[in-house]
């Protein structure tokens, strides 16, 4: 009578963990495509907020909240939805990842849906594999890492790397595609489909196109690595999430608390092996092997497929000898290396850096960022701040800010400057390492001076004014401060056929600056501008100052 | 011959042999997607999707400049400038209009309606460095109820352009008032050859001149190069392009733009004007409620006038005694028929 029920309801459990799959993955892709920004209109006047709980996913991250806790000793943003969802794993066990992850929905989704590999191959891979144990090592190494304040969990994190390739890579790479098929149909298509290509433009350009083209420096290689990622998943089922994910490996060793699992009845089993045809996790759920719980995405598939029976979920499963193994296979050597690994890194990179020496002057961070050190203990390089940014000003750096840095924000005024009265970065920053900024704060209001992330140099030999006698305004006309930071001392120049004139020369006062680029952005010498904007003085850092 | 099936008749997968049939069938599809790909190209080059804006154009290419008219034809010259003074922006538009002979001398039922307001900066309305929200309104409802058939708003601002008009309240109110907002695509940006003195030709967005007509409706701003930023000066915004060039010579390219495009009307906003930290301001400190409005066919006169709310001669403005040259129109005040409107508030 039991395995007739459990075969009843497994297939509408099928359903139902597909159907939670699905509505988080949408979940997933409204919150990002409405990370953008018209946003809410509040703070007098200026649409500063986005109504939507854009940080959801990041918030309910436990890597990411004990990655902050470990590196920074700080309680992440939103840490009791990071708490649940770990009290849950202790409960049942990874259900994140089989119902939850949408990257772990994508993954799933490429080795599935008209799946390379069928019948014995699809088996045989399906099997546990020593390798499933990399992720540990990925794990660990990244945790003693962020023990001596390393912290480089975005890296690898399930919901950072999704985040990061989508908003950098994917979906500007659509934009380029769907804007450049509209464009030309608005342009040169028949009259017939001018007007609808127009409007569905208008109806595009906020959630997908982004308000101008977005382009990110180094998106090539996040995007390479996403697509290399989920195409694996067709010749090994969710490569990644048995492989790689470093949250998937916290929640195995949490899973191994769980008092749920699999119950497996040899006595009706006859070793078809249909169980490992459909299994996710590479988790044994066979009769006659041991289940490794650690490796379960609680997929339930096995369940379902098992056409005996055999095979249930329940609390307190009986036969603890087939249940779980006393510890899951991490190999002792696997983790002593990552933990090596992960503290190794640390002087590595540290002392294979100057920029502990010297500040670095293209490293231009969002208004609201704080110290460098407790920066880079923060940030998680999701990307939220690059996406939402209105400009494409903040862009993922490369070789700004060390090998540490790579891919955590930058201002990069030829691409983008800082719209002086937009804080929308820091409202999506889902770990404080740009802290949550009010437009009085960062305009420093009427009477205040601004938040000031870096300053403007004039290059004399390149500007046209100062080195060739042109009039041109420009950086002044653009400079949002009041009263400007740049400002005219009026000169008179000696022409080639010998007349005078009057010229006003533009000079930059640096305590009136904030470093928001919009000079640089606008100057008209195109390739390098004749006044850019250094990291020089910016406020966040005692040994980046240069005024007494 | 037939074609060769491999051992086991299936060609499903990777080994599966090239039909002829298959091949053929790929390269017309692939020749159909270059032949349409290199069609688009060549159409967009040939600036074949040009169409109403071309044929709305009465300049011809050669040496004279191309000029774009929205003036209305009857005697606009008999028509005073008018100085309103001493109400609500909405007041002020009011009166001046009535002034004008209403908004039915200027706009007649059916016709397509451009404003183009100055929506540059992402700022608040009390920064006075975009237009007056509630004057944009006004106008737009104005135009409706002359039985416009459409009613636009644009402009190519400076800031990103939806924070633009966002935050100075101008897309918001041209919304409340019916109108429709366009926020220039760069995509359909076509290089013109406009023949005047500075500016030979320019990339120019077409929907600012595909109407019937257009209304001028800048704010006065301090700007630390033209002085004051006025009326003609605000052409900047239908243009594309690399427009910081154009600051080399100001004069000269605004004086030029104003002659290229002649405005059904010309109402400056300067119910706050801007007196320093142009053209942008920032704090409420650098903004005067001068609480006036100045409306005009003649767009010299009419910065003419509002130049004198910033203490400055027309005579001073370079830019405004080369359009005075050119015929564009009036500087001497001495000369103008000038009505001045109190709005009792």
């Amino acid at each position: 009578m039991t395995q007739a029920r459990d075969r009843h309801h497994a297939p509408w459990l099928i359903q139902a963990r597909r159907a939670s799959q699905g509505l988080f993955l949408l979940l997933f892709f409204l919150l990002l495509l409405e990370t953008t920004y018209p946003a809410r209109t509040i703070d007098s006047g200026f649409a500063n907020e986005i109504p939507y709980p854009v940080r959801l996913f990041l918030e309910a991250d436990p890597l990411a909240a004990l990655s902050a806790l470990i590196s920074s000793h700080r309680v992440a943003r939103g840490v009791l939805l990071a708490v649940a969802v770990a009290a849950g794993t202790v409960l049942v066990g990874r259900f994140f990842c089989g119902w939850v992850c949408p990257l772990g929905t994508l993954s799933h989704v490429i080795g599935t849906w008209r799946p390379r590999l069928k019948g014995s191959r699809r088996i045989d891979r399906n099997r546990t594999k020593g390798w499933q144990s990399w992720k540990y090592a990925v794990l660990f190494g990244f945790l003693s890492a962020s023990v001596f304040s390393v912290m480089q969990i975005g890296l690898l994190d399930p919901l950072c790397f999704l985040i990061r390739s989508l908003s950098l890579s994917i979906l500007p790479g659509v934009a380029l595609v769907v804007r450049f098929a509209l464009d030309t149909l608005t342009r040169s298509g028949p009259e017939l489909l001018r007007g609808p290509a127009d409007a569905l433009y208008n109806a595009l350009q906020v959630p997908l196109l982004g308000l101008s083209q977005p382009r990110f420096q180094s998106a090539w290689l996040v995007g390479l690595l996403f697509v290399t990622m989920l195409f694996l998943s067709r010749f090994l089922p969710r490569f990644w999430c048995r492989a790689i994910c470093p949250l998937g490996a916290l929640m195995g060793l949490m899973a191994k608390l769980s008092p749920f699992g699999l119950q497996k009845r040899k006595d009706l089993c006859d070793d078809c092996n249909i169980c490992l045809l459909h299994c996710q996790g590479a988790d044994s759920p066979q009769p006659g092997a041991r289940w490794v719980q650690s490796e379960c995405h609680l997929c339930l598939n096995c369940t379902a497929a098992c056409p005996r029976g055999a095979l249930s979920f329940r609390f307190f499963p009986g036969t603890p000898e087939e249940r779980t193994k006393a510890v899951p296979d991490l190999g002792r050597r696997r983790v002593v290396g990552g933990l090596a690994a992960g503290a190794a890194f640390v002087p590595l990179v540290r002392s294979g850096s100057i920029l502990s020496v010297r500040p670095a002057p293209a490293r231009i961070r969002p208004p609201g960022s704080v110290a460098e050190a407790a920066f880079l203990e923060r940030c998680v390089k999701c990307g939220e701040c690059m996406r939402v940014c209105p400009t494409h000003a903040l862009q993922p750096a490369w070789t700004e800010a060390g090998i540490e840095g790579l891919w955590s924000p930058v201002l990069v005024p030829r691409i983008g400057y800082c719209e002086w009265n937009c804080v929308l970065c820091s409202t999506v920053c889902p770990t404080n390492a740009i802290e949550a900024l009010t437009r009085e704060r960062k305009t420093g209001g009427e009477n205040g001076y601004p938040f000031k992330m870096g300053t403007a140099f004039i290059d004399r030999g390149r500007c046209l004014p100062h080195s060739l006698g042109i009039p041109c305004i420009v950086c002044e006309e653009w400079c949002p401060t009041s009263p400007k930071a740049i400002w005219f001392e009026e000169a008179e120049i000696v022409s080639r056929d010998g007349g005078r004139q009057t010229i006003k020369l533009p000079r930059v006062d640096p305590k009136r600056c904030n470093g928001c680029g919009a000079c640089e952005y606008a100057c008209p010498v195109r390739d390098s501008a004749a006044i850019r904007v250094t990291s020089a003085g910016e406020q966040r850092d005692a040994n980046n100052q240069f005024l007494l | 011959m037939p074609p060769i099936e491999p051992p086991d008749g299936s060609s499903k997968g990777m080994g599966a042999p090239i039909t002829r049939r298959k091949l053929l069938l790929t390269g017309v599809a692939a020749a159909a997607g270059i032949a349409g790909t290199s069609g688009a190209i060549w159409t967009r080059k040939k600036g074949l999707w040009l169409g109403r804006f071309e044929e709305g154009s009465s300049g011809k290419a050669g040496e004279t400049p191309r000029v774009f008219d929205f003036r209305v034809e009857q005697a606009a010259a008999a028509l005073p400038v008018v100085v309103a003074t001493g109400g609500s922006p909405s007041a002020l538009a009011r009166s001046a209009l009535d002034a004008l002979g209403g908004i039915g001398t200027f706009i007649k039922r059916g016709e397509r309606v451009l404003i183009k307001p100055n929506v540059g900066w992402d700022r608040a309305p009390e920064m006075a460095a975009n237009t007056n929200p509630e004057l944009v309104k006004t106008l737009c409802e104005m135009c409706w109820n002359a039985g416009a058939a459409a009613v636009i708003v644009s402009d190519n601002t400076c800031n990103e352009m939806h924070r633009c008009f966002d935050s100075s309240g101008i897309g918001a109110a041209a919304k409340a008032a019916g109108a429709e907002v366009v926020f220039p695509r760069d995509a359909l940006l076509k290089e013109l050859d406009f023949n005047g003195e500075a500016i030979r030709s320019w990339p120019v967005y077409p929907h600012f001149f595909e109407v019937d007509r257009l209304i001028n409706v800048p704010v006065a701003k301090q700007h630390s190069l033209a002085r004051v930023t006025l009326g003609m000066k605000n052409w900047f915004g239908v243009i594309g392009g690399l427009r910081f060039r154009l600051h080399q010579s100001v004069d000269r390219c605004v004086a030029d733009l104003a002659t290229f495009i002649r405005p059904t009307l010309t109402v400056i906003d300067a119910y706050r004007i801007l007196l320093r930290n142009g053209p942008q301001g920032g704090r409420v400190s650098d903004v005067k409620v001068a609480g006036t409005l100045i409306a005009s066919v003649d767009p010299v006169s009419a910065d003419v006038l509002a130049a004198t709310l910033f203490d400055i001669k027309g005579e001073d403005l370079p830019y405004l005694r080369i359009a005075h040259s050119r015929g564009l129109g009036e500087i001497d005040r001495q000369r103008m028929s000038i009505r001045e409107t109190a709005v009792a508030s």
